[in-house]
């Protein structure tokens, strides 16, 4: 009689195919949260050039965009040692007042200095929490439920690995496969969850599909037809065709809307752009792009590094 | 009237108007309308390390000239001559036409007040200041140029006025002089100068150029900060010294809690208004 009425070898395979399975239940979990359906219109409220800059970077891109807005109005000047410091009246906008505070509280007065003040601070909570109520941004706290429901799958699949194994053990039976297997499956985890969630960390936001596309609109209004007057973003519905012969505000043109969408390497004049860069330039001589590099146009594509399926934002097993 | 006739400086070309160049906005000024120079201070800059976007601002063609606060000349003890070849390095590094100081003294017994000091207006010390300044000349290789300074205390027993003392300095020495129309008015506020008899009395025939800044009063007195805006009152006594003169050049000076681009370049047409009308 096999214990548990299962061969080991098929107990062997049951068991290989249960490690992936998390990992299976994870990508379909994160995908229907992703596709959540449009945004009610009580909660479509218009969304302004830092909030795509969160969809398009984060609260990084957000900060460095506000940063460039406040340098565009002449609020904050930057020097070429890299030092921001306000210029006149600070401004009335809270996200904007705490980047302008910070710019002449931070240690060193950088880019860098008024990134680390001001990613923790209420006001970009705020302005996350408005993308999660529109159904934009992927809420925090359904990545956190998609990460807890990961995790408890993998305790059951090596609860009942172990409890083979002991039980082969104690049967004297041959448990050498099923042995290979937990080590290799715990070890794959223990290197998996810190990558995962360093990669989701850096990966920056989880947009929902309807983020992607408000993102993506976005952009390709911004970009193609350079020239024509843009069309500005009122709410996520101002995308839909019918609505494009609206004139709205210049909301996409400027600086501050290039750094948005590509990060403060392209903001428009080069030597701010590079007074601003928290990176001097390495080397001599290369002249674009560089410095900053995960802020860089690599992702600039919307959905694909947002989002991606694989092992973005959740962090596999361990939690 | 001129005794040290080899020394007399050409007064310099037209330069129009123009900011002290400072660091924390050198980008800025690098941008602003209506920059046709530039003044820096000498200690500031090492002659290996000129900041780039200084020489990027000469290599554009905007003449950039640099302004001693640490010579001393009016200190009774030896010019210290290091300070004044530091001063005629950064001024060939630049390659400016023109380098200045204060009529004043920062150090006295080997301490260092870190203000400008006004001098005792005695014929002694004016003799002590003339020989510091011909040293000095020699040593610069340009036309050298003199500032009069905002004093909050006069010394008692002074023989001659301020446009005297000043008139008899540019004679013997052949130096050039800087107006700072905000000092004028500082010393008018708080020590009761008349700014009027003291344009008339200067040699402006002489003027390099003239400074304007900012300024606030506190408790009765003006102080000449730097730091606030450009009172009206003192545009009108540069407005006084544009109906005697036409000056070769105003240098607007701004030192700390800079305000906007735009009311800096509000500042410089304000002054270009008062000196072209």
């Amino acid at each position: 009689m096999e214990p548990w009425g299962i061969s080991g070898p098929a107990f062997a395979w049951l068991f290989a195919v249960s490690l992936v399975v998390p990992l299976i239940v994870r990508a379909l979990l994160l995908a229907s949260i992703k596709r959540t359906s449009a945004p009610s219109p009580a909660y479509a409220r218009p969304l302004s050039l830092y909030h795509l800059a969160y969809l398009a970077g984060g609260p990084k891109r957000t900060v460095e965009t506000v940063i460039a807005a406040l340098v565009e109005r002449g609020q904050l000047r930057v020097n070429s040692k890299k030092k921001l410091k306000t210029a006149g009246a600070l401004p009335v906008d809270p996200l904007e007042r705490a980047v302008a505070e910070a710019a002449d509280d931070a240690v060193g007065s950088t880019t860098t200095g008024v990134l680390n003040w001001v990613r923790s601070s209420s006001q970009l909570r705020t302005l996350a929490a408005e993308l999660e109520a529109q159904g934009l941004l992927v809420p925090a706290e359904k990545r956190r439920t998609v990460r807890r429901t990961v995790f408890f799958l993998y305790l059951v699949v090596f609860a009942i690995g172990i409890a083979r194994w002991v039980n082969g053990v104690s049967l004297d039976r041959p448990v050498g496969l099923l042995t290979a297997e937990l080590a290799g499956g715990f070890i794959l985890c223990l290197i998996i969850a810190p990558l995962s969630t360093a990669r989701g960390v850096k990966a920056g936001p989880q947009l929902t599909s309807a983020g992607a596309d408000v993102l993506a609109r976005a952009r390709s209004e911004r970009s193609p037809k350079a020239g024509s007057r843009n069309q500005a973003v009122a709410d996520p519905q101002g995308y839909s065709p019918h609505s494009q012969g609206v004139p709205q505000s210049a909301l996409l043109v400027g600086a501050a809307a290039a750094v948005a969408f590509g990060g403060l390497a392209m903001y428009p004049d080069p030597e701010i752009s590079e007074a601003l860069m928290r990176q001097p330039i390495a080397g001599g001589g290369g002249s674009s792009g560089g410095g900053d590099s995960s802020s860089g146009s690599s992702c600039s594509s919307g959905s694909s590094c947002g989002g991606g399926g694989g092992c973005g934002g959740g962090g596999g097993c361990g939690g | 009237m001129v005794v040290a006739g080899d020394a007399v400086a050409e007064v310099p070309g037209p330069l129009g108007v123009g900011i002290g160049w400072r660091e924390e906005i050198d980008l800025s000024i690098a941008r602003l309308p209506g920059v046709d120079w530039v003044e820096v201070v000498a200690e500031n800059l090492h002659t290996e390390h000129l900041p780039e976007t200084l020489l990027a601002l000469a290599e554009r063609g905007i003449p950039v000239l640099p302004h001693g606060v640490s010579l001393s000349l009016g200190s009774a003890e030896p010019v210290d001559t290091r300070r004044v070849e530091h001063l005629a390095e950064v001024t060939g590094a630049l390659g400016a036409p023109m380098a200045s100081d204060h009529v004043c003294f920062v150090r006295a017994g080997g301490l260092d007040s870190g203000h400008l000091l006004p001098l005792p207006r005695t014929r002694e010390a004016l003799d002590v200041l003339v020989d510091n300044v011909k040293l000095t000349q020699s040593i610069v290789g340009v036309p050298f140029a003199l500032e009069n300074i905002a004093a909050l205390l006069e010394w008692p027993d002074a023989e001659l006025t301020e446009a005297q003392f000043l008139r008899e300095l540019t004679e013997r020495t052949g130096c050039l002089l800087i107006v700072d129309v905000a000092n004028l008015y500082a010393n008018a506020r708080n020590l009761g100068v008349d700014p009027a008899a003291f344009l008339d009395e200067i040699p402006l025939e002489r003027l390099a150029y003239v400074h304007v800044a900012g300024g606030i009063e506190r408790d009765g007195l003006y102080h000449d900060t730097h730091a606030h805006p450009v009172l009206p009152e003192v545009l009108e006594l540069l407005g006084e010294l544009r109906s005697r003169v036409d000056p070769p050049g105003v240098l607007l000076e701004r030192d700390d809690d800079y305000p906007t681009d735009t009311e800096l370049a509000g500042e410089l047409a304000a002054i270009r208004a008062v000196v072209t009308r």
